[in-house]
């Protein structure tokens, strides 16, 4: 009942207030709730009500979002799916999760077709969804908190993405650990350029439900989004840190006025010191660190860089804390544990686990995953770290293979099935290189064992199977994959190739090469 | 080949993670749905500011989605510096 709670408290309390924006189009609170109920009324008609799925895929604006509401006023549960995917991986989220209907842009759906398979598709761009806005207003029923919201789509150790399905109780659970930690309120005016297919949409949804603005970026472009965060006076701004350290590089960033902003919150990925202390000298707010995970609910510990939070008197501790995850959210209880999940003390490391109301229910028709990934009510995130005495947390590594690009995971199982896959290949084996820019990208090294293999060929092959963040900048052809006794990828031997820094620091030698 | 690439074309060569994707690309063709992301525009953009020294406004950044697009920028922003001078 999430979604329907709060957009008709706020539409009661402060109907001509600004509520979501985008480029093109703007609503108050009245409009977002009349135009939501019209959207859940037409999913019904079209046989997309309680515990059907929606898929919604589009580049970011004011239409999706209001469809996600749309889709928790019906009790339907919406499967954001992002736009950019080639159509095997749309393919399978189809397949994953059995939609009754598709709204996406129109070139969306031109480009991908057949891939949302064969159940009705609306343009949301087009007259088709018009129609859906113009069906009459009715009562509907409440859903119950724990029904299903959303199935999240994630990348997956297994090389197949998996749907992380979270409940409006989940959603709800996030607007109450950041309404108290972040402090939001009506007041706010918070911009968002990340993309709404992923965990991350919670934030903004949070941000909706405290009452304040949410105006949506398209796509990220740093003169935008400063131009943008000016223009609005936006209080909040949500991004990446690569999106931070673009911001920074333009020739418009000194001169733009954003004397508005009382903090930017920043996720997806650990921000780089010097980047957050360059953050902190020129922006003229605090930043505020945001550590999540999808199968979470979204945030589960946050941290203010350059405020008034009281990292404690003694400078040494102050500076550690830079590099700190943060401490938890209220409602989202963490610990460190060894692997039979037992408790462990401040200093040492483990596994972060998390409980909460904002957990995920589970994978979408996984038991195996989820029970794998759900313990005794805990869930177990994946990340290493331990936390100190005053409860604050720190990423020391990862139990999984994952990398992030740009905010974004990417497992090299996903990569590795597609290079696999191609012909004259023997073997692969992808593991992230750094990247000042993303943080990290993937570099996949290939034992070929034919002639018609080329990187340029491995590149295109990725190109037409993988969302643009999951392809390999680099091929490096090498002799063999270290592996263990066991099989397993010694990812760990291939990433010492970058001791340098730069993916190709360490270039394969031409007399190990497979070609 | 390469002393027939328009300078657009030359300097998104520069930028992209894939250049591989720009083989056999049309000038008017959109370069995000040839499979650049977003991030090859952004340092494409971002370079641009910095070779020619002044922000990329709104419709500049528009234009940056075609290798024609980007060659009319440069071409405009070299026309400005020239009558400056």
């Amino acid at each position: 009942m999430w979604m329907a709670h709060f957009v008709r408290r706020h539409a009661g309390q402060r109907p001509d207030a600004l509520a979501l924006a985008d480029e093109r189009l703007s609503l108050t609170w009245r409009e977002l709730d009349e135009r939501t109920d019209s959207l859940a009324a037409a999913l019904i008609d079209r046989g997309v009500g309680p515990g059907e799925r929606l898929v919604v895929s589009s580049p970011n604006r004011v239409e999706v979002l209001e469809l996600y509401i749309a889709a928790g006023k019906a009790g339907a549960i919406v499967c954001p799916v992002n736009h950019s995917f080639p159509a095997p991986e749309v393919e399978h989220v189809v397949s994953n999760s059995a939609p009754r209907g598709v709204i996406a842009e129109q070139g969306v759906l031109d480009r991908l077709g057949d891939a949302f398979g064969d159940t009705w598709r609306i343009a949301l761009d087009g007259p088709g969804y018009q129609e859906l806005l113009a069906t009459p207003r009715r009562t509907l029923p409440l859903p119950q908190m724990d029904d299903l919201f959303a199935i999240l789509h994630t990348s997956a150790t297994t090389g197949r993405a998996k749907g992380v399905a979270v409940t409006h109780r989940s959603v709800s659970a996030c607007y109450t650990a950041l309404a108290a930690e972040a402090r939001f309120t009506a007041d706010d005016v918070m911009l968002n350029p990340c993309p709404l297919f992923h965990g991350s949409m919670v934030i903004g949804l949070a941000l909706l439900a405290a009452g304040g603005t949410l105006v949506l970026q398209r796509e990220f472009a740093p003169q935008r989004f400063l131009a943008e965060a000016e223009q609005r006076r936006a209080t909040r701004a949500f991004v990446v840190p690569s999106m931070v350290r673009f911001a920074l590089r333009t020739k418009a960033f000194d001169t733009t006025d954003l004397s508005s902003l009382v903090d930017v919150m920043f996720g997806g990925a650990p921000m780089p010191e010097e980047l957050l202390r360059e953050s902190l000298e020129r922006f003229p707010c605090p930043f505020r660190g945001i550590y999540g995970i999808t199968e979470g609910g979204g945030p589960i510990a946050t941290v203010l860089f350059g405020g008034t939070e009281d990292h404690g008197a003694d400078a040494a501790a102050r500076e550690l804390r830079l590099r700190s995850a943060g401490r938890m959210l209220p409602g989202c209880h963490i610990e460190i544990q060894d692997k039979e999940g037992g408790a462990l003390p401040p200093g040492e490391i483990g596994e972060v686990c998390v409980r909460g109301d904002g957990l995920m229910r589970g994978y979408w028709r996984n038991p195996a995953a989820t029970e794998s990934a759900l313990r005794d009510g805990w869930l177990r995130t994946g990340d290493l770290g331990y936390s100190d005495a005053d409860g604050y947390l720190y990423l020391v590594d990862r139990i999984n293979d994952v990398l992030i690009r740009g905010g974004q995971n990417v497992y090299p199982a996903e990569i590795e099935r597609v290079l696999g896959a191609q012909r004259g290949v023997a073997d692969a084996a992808v593991v992230g290189a750094p990247s000042e820019e993303w943080g990290e990208v993937p570099v996949a090294f290939v034992v070929a064992e034919g002639e018609e293999v080329s990187a340029a060929g491995l590149l295109k092959a990725c190109a037409s199977e993988l969302a643009s963040y999951k392809r390999p900048v680099r091929i490096e052809f090498v002799a063999e994959i270290p592996r263990s006794a066991a099989g397993k990828i010694l990812r760990r031997k291939l990433r010492e190739r970058f001791a340098d820094g730069m993916p190709g620091a360490a270039p394969v030698p031409p007399g190990e090469r497979g070609e | 080949m390469s002393d027939q690439l328009t300078q657009g074309h030359a300097l998104l060569l520069e930028f992209v993670d894939l250049p591989e994707l720009l083989d056999g690309i049309g000038r008017d063709d959109d370069l995000t749905t040839a499979g650049l992301n977003s991030g090859d525009l952004i340092r494409l953009a971002l370079a641009i500011e910095e070779r020619t020294g002044s922000p990329l406004d709104d419709d500049e950044l528009t234009a940056l989605h075609t290798i024609a697009g980007i060659d009319e920028v440069l071409t405009a922003r070299a026309a400005t510096v020239s009558e400056a001078r």
